[in-house]
């Protein structure tokens, strides 16, 4: 069998992190292969179910990128999502999953740089846990 | 919508060390009436506790403005019309011994430099450097004004009869409140903030609400005139063609799932959900043409009877298993 590679999964929102991302990649940044970014308009799109979802389908990690308080393009999405976030993940860690596997991060669209760190980092960090311990769902 | 409520001059009662409670301490907005020919005193120069005619008059700038206490941001118009207060004064009475306080003259525009040069030449005296120390009530009734002049490099001491206090212009009170019944948001200062500084300058973060003058931060009057024809020229764009054109990224409520729960309304950062009665019963209605496409309501409705157009929930969890699995 190959060796096990982390899947993660990077929800980012358009107006920072994915940009952060867009610039990571001009300014050639390098980031690991195992990251895989879904673009949502804002953080406040996400709703736990995207996360959760991800989780049971087999990701082995789920970062999810906005904007910096104060700075959401649409006024006031990233509260909204620091407070489901932080609802959810207690909920995930309850389920068995390890508290480092999902995260949420405020990169804005000139960090490009630390975008990729923060990548490298949760990829490090994911390879480190191991494989998804709830793929396919938690037996509760 | 244009927002344009102006601008208040703050109160000197703030000032505790320029003797705010003497009659004649006053603020360059009750100078400029006692200037005035339709003002209280006929247009006449006269101390407001005796009525005398002053002899030496101090005038200080940056009252409130440029001073980490009250306000950071510079007022911007004060130094220009202090000038243009002393040049009225020094051509109608040029007896008069005349002091202006400045921590630095900002004559930045169009002849403005002129004009200050044009000013001193009439024999205005320009204090520059530090601000002002104390403002004192001295016991035969006049002020003794304390500051320091950087030409000289030392402190100044003077006696006047009357001090004009160049006070900060402040965003008008309510201002904030106001700003929140139309969705547009303030600064730190409290100005209402325009969406870009160089490009958007007369739009705010809500579609169609518009500000010009000193409710967007301090300005002269041929600023306030500019900013405001854009903003009714804005306002005239939107309004001309007869229709409004948006995004077709924006949210929409299947009546038919929604629970009338009203969790989206004040979830909306644009106020552009609304409950209306729909088959007898109150159901969430989305303002397409207020709704910016940001889909918070979408990932907050319990009932998923929000479809965010664009980024639905099937497309986004198809990305994601797709991603996860390929």
């Amino acid at each position: 069998m190959a060796e096990w590679e982390p899947r993660i999964i990077v929800i980012a929102c358009h107006w920072c992190t994915y940009q952060g991302a867009d610039l990571a990649g001009s300014l050639r940044y390098s980031y690991p292969p195992s990251i895989h970014i879904v673009r949502v308009p804002c953080s406040g799109r996400v709703e736990p179910e995207f996360i959760t979802e991800a989780i049971k389908s087999g990701a082995d990690g789920v970062f999810v990128g906005g904007c910096h308080f104060g700075d959401c393009h649409y006024r006031s999405g990233n509260y909204n999502t620091i407070k489901r976030f932080n609802l959810l993940k207690r909920a995930l860690v309850d389920l068995g999953l390890e508290d480092e596997r999902v995260k949420l991060e405020w990169i804005s669209g000139s960090e490009g740089k630390k975008f990729a760190e923060e990548m490298t980092v949760f990829d490090a960090k994911i390879r480190e846990l191991g494989p998804n311990p709830i793929k396919g769902g938690a037996n509760v | 919508m244009i927002i344009a409520t102006g601008f208040k001059p703050m109160s000197k009662d703030h000032f505790k060390e320029y003797s705010p409670q003497s009659p004649d301490v006053i603020t360059s907005m009750e100078f400029e009436r006692i200037l005035s020919s339709t003002g209280p005193t006929g247009g006449e120069l006269k101390r407001p506790s005796d009525g005398t005619k002053p002899k030496n008059i101090a005038m200080i700038s940056c009252v409130g403005s440029r001073d980490e206490r009250h306000h950071s941001y510079c007022s911007k118009v004060c130094c220009m019309y202090m000038l243009k207060h002393a040049r009225i004064l020094k051509e109608k009475y040029p007896y008069i011994n005349l002091y202006l306080f400045f921590i630095d003259v900002r004559t930045a525009g169009k002849d403005f430099e002129e004009f200050y040069v044009y000013t001193k030449g009439l024999g205005a005296k320009i204090i520059r450097g530090g601000r002002v120390s104390s403002v004192d009530e001295k016991p035969n009734g006049k002020l003794r004004v304390r500051g320091f002049d950087v030409d000289l490099g030392s402190p100044v001491e003077l006696e006047a009869d009357l001090v004009v206090l160049a006070t900060a212009i402040e965003p008008p009170d309510g201002v904030d409140e106001l700003g929140r019944q139309f969705s547009a948001t303030c600064g730190r200062e409290g100005f209402l903030r325009e969406v870009h500084t160089k490009l958007f300058p007369v739009e705010t973060s809500a579609k169609g609400v518009l500000i010009a003058g000193c409710v967007q931060g301090p300005k002269d009057i041929p600023e306030s005139i500019a900013q405001s024809r854009a903003a009714a020229a804005s306002a005239a764009s939107l309004i001309i063609p007869g229709k409004i054109k948006f995004e077709a990224i924006v949210s929409e409520v299947d009546k038919d799932k929604c629970s009338s729960c009203g969790v989206c309304v004040p979830l909306c950062p644009y106020n552009a959900i609304k409950l209306e009665t729909y088959k007898d019963k109150e159901k969430a209605k989305i303002e397409a043409a207020l709704c910016a496409g940001c889909g918070v309501c979408a990932s907050a409705c319990p009932s998923r009877a929000i479809t965010f157009h664009g980024f639905t929930t099937e497309q986004i969890l198809e990305q994601i298993s797709a991603l996860v699995e390929a």
